[in-house]
């Protein structure tokens, strides 16, 4: 607040080992101080977003229910935060779990309220993402150029590109007010800081066939 | 940098033994232009050809077709395009003259009970003519359909489609091909690849074309890259429940294989996540 945010989020796990793992206490511990933040939050009608990891399987426990998901997913929104976003922090979903997750989310929340998060490990997530656009869901998170995983997560890497994911809306016909040429700029500078190779294939078609 | 016949030898029987049932060989077109390809004949001969596996093989022309059953071809892909300018890159002439070409391979295959499969690239797009109409997708597909081909494989050839065309390019196909006879046939160039396989599986198609370790591209497609990888493509049927019967293990080992081989890595996602583990 003090450097000027006007929005927050907070964030749960829909696994009790990956919650200890990554903030070293229970799903319940967690979401007991997140009160105190939502709280805070209410009296300065800051917003609260509230994310939820391992919504499609956990790198510790496997296989998480989507039930479980509801459960948490219930609770942040509850709290009061405006938003929940479903993270499948490994990428280990497919079309078929998403579905399934989402209808059991889908009870306890409004689809207004609801946002994918899903990260491109196995290759699934723009098909993860179509599928819950198709379900309803109208809020998706990306990373320019694919950057970032979760350092608690062995072996994850890669959130879902945004220039991958603009291209698909586009193509659906989705009007989402973003240019993909500044973002695919963005991610040029960003991966030249980085000296690493972007993780969107958009943009090394782009550099391929010389549209940049 | 042609690789080797005995990799590509062991590569088709590592894959023989995944569970999957169709395995495209190789392709009898002129070594001229295509001299990666000039071992055709040894490596139909060359491979274990398992009872219940096809191993259909490309035949541009007649001679080619006539070279693949000499060679122990008991099944061919012939190919046209939905554009005009890719067709006369590609093999040198219009779509109308590949056509017809193709008949007499046609008439051929059927006096030799020779089954054959046909190819539609640029469907959701072209590197040269850019936008193509769905219509004209459904006129190729007709009449390649109609000559007596069993399936009709649509290409996109340069990765560029998206759900939005997967959807509009079926629809229009539909109303001319069965489903049953539709098989895709999407490059990943773009990222678009399993999201377009998803959107055809949902209007019923259910051949899906593709790659062990996402190799392969188009060498008349500039800039064309990337086949979807096969692991890939079974890791999603896997979790929509769809029955395959391949044995996801035994095809990443087959990718770690000829990438090795190759010396390249592997453009399987799949593949990268598990060795990571």
């Amino acid at each position: 607040i003090a450097a000027g945010a006007t929005e927050v989020s907070v964030f749960g796990a829909a696994s009790e080992a990956f919650s200890k793992m990554n903030i070293n206490c229970s799903i319940d511990e967690s979401i007991e101080k997140f009160e105190e933040v939502v709280k805070s939050a209410r009296h300065m009608n800051i917003p609260v977003r509230g994310y939820v990891s391992c919504a499609l399987g956990c790198p510790y426990e496997g296989s998480i229910r989507p039930a479980k998901v509801a459960e948490v997913s219930k609770r942040l929104y509850s709290m009061g935060c405006y938003e929940i976003s479903l993270g499948d922090t490994i990428g280990v979903g497919t079309p078929g779990s998403m579905k399934r997750m989402l209808e059991a989310v889908m009870k306890e929340i409004p689809l207004s309220a609801l946002a994918v998060h899903c990260h491109d490990t196995y290759g699934q997530a723009l098909a993860n993402i179509l599928t819950a656009i198709q379900m309803g869901v109208a809020v998706v998170d990306s990373s320019v150029a694919g950057l970032g995983g979760c350092p608690y997560a062995k072996g994850a890497t890669g959130n879902v590109a945004t220039e991958d994911v603009i291209y698909m809306l586009n193509g659906l016909g989705i009007n989402t007010g973003v240019n993909l040429y500044k973002v695919m700029e963005a991610g040029n500078f960003i991966c030249t800081a980085l000296n690493k190779t972007t993780n969107s294939k958009v943009a090394q078609a782009s550099f391929n066939t010389g549209t940049i | 940098n042609i690789v080797p016949t005995p990799v590509k030898i062991n590569l088709i029987n590592m894959l023989s033994e995944t569970g999957l049932q169709v395995i495209e060989a190789t392709s009898f077109v002129s070594p001229k232009w295509v001299p990666q390809m000039a071992d055709h004949t040894e490596v139909m001969q060359g491979i274990n050809k398992l009872p219940g596996i096809s191993y259909p093989v490309l035949t541009p022309n007649l001679k080619g077709f006539q070279e693949a059953v000499a060679a122990g071809a008991k099944e061919v892909s012939i190919f046209g395009a939905a554009s005009e300018l890719f067709t006369k890159k590609n093999i040198n002439c219009s779509i109308e003259e590949s056509l017809e070409r193709f008949g007499a391979v046609m008439t051929a295959a059927r006096a030799a009970d020779v089954p054959v499969r046909g190819y539609v690239s640029c469907v959701l797009g072209c590197p040269y003519e850019g936008k193509i109409s769905p219509a004209k997708v459904a006129e190729v597909s007709k009449k390649m359909y109609s000559m007596g081909c069993y399936e009709i494989s649509l290409g996109d050839t340069i990765g560029i489609g998206t759900p939005g065309s997967m959807k509009e390019m079926l629809t229009a196909v539909m109303k001319e091909v069965p489903v049953g006879a539709l098989a895709v046939h999407c490059h990943d160039t773009y990222g678009q690849a399993l999201a377009n396989i998803l959107v055809a599986l949902q209007m019923g198609v259910s051949v899906v074309d593709a790659s062990v370790a996402g190799l392969g591209g188009c060498p008349y497609a500039q800039g064309a890259s990337g086949n979807v990888a096969t692991e890939d493509l079974v890791y999603m049927l896997n979790g929509l429940g769809i029955h395959t019967g391949v044995d996801l293990q035994k095809l990443m080992d087959t990718g770690t294989f000829i990438c090795n081989a190759l010396n390249r890595r592997t453009n399987s996602k799949v593949s990268q996540a598990c060795c990571r583990l």
